[in-house]
């Protein structure tokens, strides 16, 4: 359970608590203009990036075919690959360990800093820490922890959760981090990216030298000839893995595929979908400790295999894909939700539909289904995904699966049976069409109106239509008679 | 039960249910996704050094090796040359008289000895195992290019290579990887596409985020 989950703030007894909290932040977040600026400035030139970059494929719409089937190909014997994948790494002095939950995950790193007295640990970027809520609990424990990819840094030092799973600082601006890097790091005050960079850097150097150990996640891992892949732009992720005498991975047990070869289609296809880049900086391949003949790299390597609720997934056949997920944050970029709302408001460590898809599934469908509804369902989060994750059909599903578990008010249940009723026959919509047109008519005239139940919810933030004076089928009629 | 049992058991329970993948499986692990390149050398060079120079990387093409030497000696000259170090064993560079004394062997034995040295360091100079063109990417291993820090602390990295090494997908470079490392693979392989980089402040792109400002390959 991620540590927010934890807050008693987000506690209540009828398991609604979650999604009150979503409807306040969704509220505050949705009328921020100066966040929509931001959001609107960055996403644009990211989606130019992406769209200048799908030049350098004979064809896109083929490549996500093919990384889909190689995805569904590896989930569906992925008992087997996490076999060879921990033989292959365990053969080379790595320490394979399994963890069921986060609580499991946490008590195998804490028997790691333990056993080597470890003070000091340097992160790279990784979600599934924040997952299993990891900084939190490693500094309960006395142990300073520092992130060392540039946006997370930010983002610690703000005391905050990433905004975005992959550009964590987005919502900031440069004057917001000059302001941070001014009152926490003794920084005068600039404008510039440049020197604000170059202060992180220097701030960070001497922590990758003097850190016990290095903690990172994973994007993919390779069971033949098993090994973990980590994309990254800056080098904190090597220099994390490699500077400490311990390096410590973590990943979704999901990640793993069969044969290193397909990462030449995987990383340009992670790199285009995340950045708009032809290639990140650095694919940086970890099979092992320190290899006998090899100059430096860390004396021990662990790799955590976290299932923490994905296998549940895995047992649902129709929710099964969402597990093919590369964690690219192509759909949160291209979510009309997203950008109206960003990453904050969802109130869980993976965002924007992916994350509504997945966290209702791996937290609680009854505490996080409302995430669900979070969604036009205008399906361009699937028009986008890399790995062709029909994200928004599994929203609808989550909404089923939730109304089956807590059954919608008595209101709603009529009000619904009666739209269909009406639909489907054609008298009885012409009537409604009548009714609809007069009661519109009425709530304009008579303000007071607006105040109640329903309406009230449409009124408070949308002006109501006014009503045509003649329906369609009554100028049709008319026309006819003429 | 053991977790690891756990949840290999779970996994197997949840795939005795198969699904079907919607989307056309190729058992082909050949490169369908980009059109394909002439693979003549120089053909390749010239496509590397475009896409390495467009992500702020120099590549100096050299005619003889002493043409690369001098090369190299010029660019290590700005430096004190107890901040410049090389991967031991590179035959390109030790015993060079004209090298002797700008640049040092990166022979340390222990983890702590590396950082102290290549800390500060200015300059590190590598192999590689392939250049691959399409993306300007240097592939590189532990094993055999004096570790993980060397290229990746000192603030300019120099990747000395041979023209016979420029590979025209990354699939080649993997090729070559399993041939070379079959029986021994190394706890570190990495493709450097570029020298380092954030655009983590308002998507504006700044260079030498942790890892080297500068990147720059000799080819000859």
């Amino acid at each position: 359970m991620p540590s927010y989950c934890r807050d008693p703030r987000f506690q209540g007894d009828d398991g609604l608590s979650e999604a009150r909290d979503f409807l306040t932040r969704e509220r505050e977040k949705a009328s921020d203009q100066d966040l929509k600026g931001i959001l609107r400035r960055t996403l644009t030139n990211h989606h130019l990036a992406v769209e200048r970059n799908e030049a350098h494929w004979i064809d896109w719409q083929v490549a996500r075919s093919l990384a889909a089937s190689w995805k569904h190909d590896a989930i569906s014997r992925l008992d087997s690959l996490l076999e060879e994948l921990e033989t292959n790494l365990t053969a080379r002095g790595t320490v394979v360990h399994w963890a069921s939950n986060a609580d499991e995950a946490l008590d195998i790193i804490d028997t790691v800093v333990r056993e080597n007295g470890v003070q000091s640990v340097i992160k790279g970027k990784s979600m599934t820490t924040e997952e299993i809520g990891l900084n939190e609990h490693l500094e309960a424990g006395a142990v300073e922890v520092v992130e060392s990819d540039l946006g997370e840094f930010i983002i610690q030092l703000r005391g905050e959760k990433p905004f975005h799973i992959i550009t964590p600082a987005m919502h900031l601006t440069k004057s917001d981090i000059s302001a941070l890097f001014e009152e926490k790091l003794d920084v005068p005050h600039t404008d510039d990216a440049e020197t604000l960079t170059r202060a992180a850097r220097a701030h960070m150097r001497s922590r990758f030298l003097q850190a016990d150990m290095g903690i990172t996640g994973a994007n993919f891992a390779i069971a033949n000839p098993g090994l973990i892949s980590i994309t990254e732009n800056e080098g904190n992720g090597i220099l994390s893995a490699s500077a400490p005498r311990i390096h410590l991975a973590i990943m979704g047990i999901e990640k793993v595929l069969p044969q290193l070869e397909q990462l030449a289609l995987f990383l340009p296809l992670l790199s285009h979908s995340g950045t708009g880049q032809f290639l990140s900086c650095y694919n940086s391949f970890f099979g092992g400790p320190r290899q006998t003949g090899e100059r430096d790299g860390p004396e021990q390597f662990h790799l955590v295999l976290l299932d923490n609720g994905r296998t549940g997934i895995l047992a649902d056949p129709e929710q099964r894909e969402s597990l093919q997920c590369i964690r690219c944050g192509a759909c949160l970029n291209a979510c009309p939700i997203f950008r109206n709302i960003g990453g904050h408001a969802y109130g869980v460590t993976y965002q924007g539909p992916i994350g509504s898809v997945i966290s209702p599934n791996l937290l609680g469908v009854k505490e996080f289904g409302h995430l669900s509804f979070a969604s036009s369902l205008c399906g361009k989060c699937a028009e986008v995904c890399p790995v062709r994750i029909n994200i928004h059909h599994h929203l609808l599903e989550n909404r089923r699966n939730l109304v089956k578990i807590s059954p919608p008010s008595t209101l709603e249940r009529h009000g619904f049976r009666g739209y269909s009723r009406t639909m489907v026959s054609a008298t009885r919509y012409r009537m409604a069409v009548r009714f609809a047109r007069l009661g519109l008519g009425m709530i304009q005239r008579v303000p007071f109106l607006k105040r109640f139940g329903p309406i009230q919810k449409w009124t408070a933030s949308r002006t109501l239509p006014v009503p045509a004076r003649t329906s369609f089928l009554e100028q049709v009629a008319e026309e006819r008679k003429s | 039960m053991s977790s690891r049992e756990t949840i290999l058991t779970s996994i197997r329970r949840a795939l005795a249910t198969p699904t079907d993948s919607p989307h056309q499986a190729s058992g082909e692990l050949e490169n369908p996704w980009y059109p394909e390149l002439d693979p003549a050398p120089e053909k390749l060079l010239s496509i590397f050094k475009e896409q390495l120079e467009r992500l702020n990387g120099s590549v100096f093409v050299e005619d003889s090796e002493t043409g690369a030497i001098s090369r190299l000696a010029g660019l290590l000259s700005k430096s004190d040359p107890s901040r410049c170090w090389y991967e031991p064993g590179l035959e390109w560079v030790s015993g060079r008289e004209e090298l002797k004394d700008l640049v040092r062997p990166a022979t340390y034995e222990t983890g702590a000895q590396a950082k102290k040295a290549l800390g500060n360091a200015a300059f590190g100079v590598t192999s590689a195992i392939a250049l691959v063109a399409r993306h300007g990417t240097i592939l590189t291993a532990a094993t055999t290019q004096g570790g993980r820090l060397l290229c990746s602390l000192p603030d300019h990295h120099i990747v000395v290579a041979r023209l016979p090494q420029l590979v025209a997908d990354l699939s080649d470079g993997y090729g070559l990887l399993r041939e070379r490392f079959q029986d021994a693979w190394p706890s570190f392989v990495t493709n450097i596409t570029g020298p380092s980089r954030t655009a983590d402040i308002e998507k504006i792109l700044v260079l030498g985020a942790h890892g080297p400002r500068d990147l720059t390959v000799i080819i000859w």
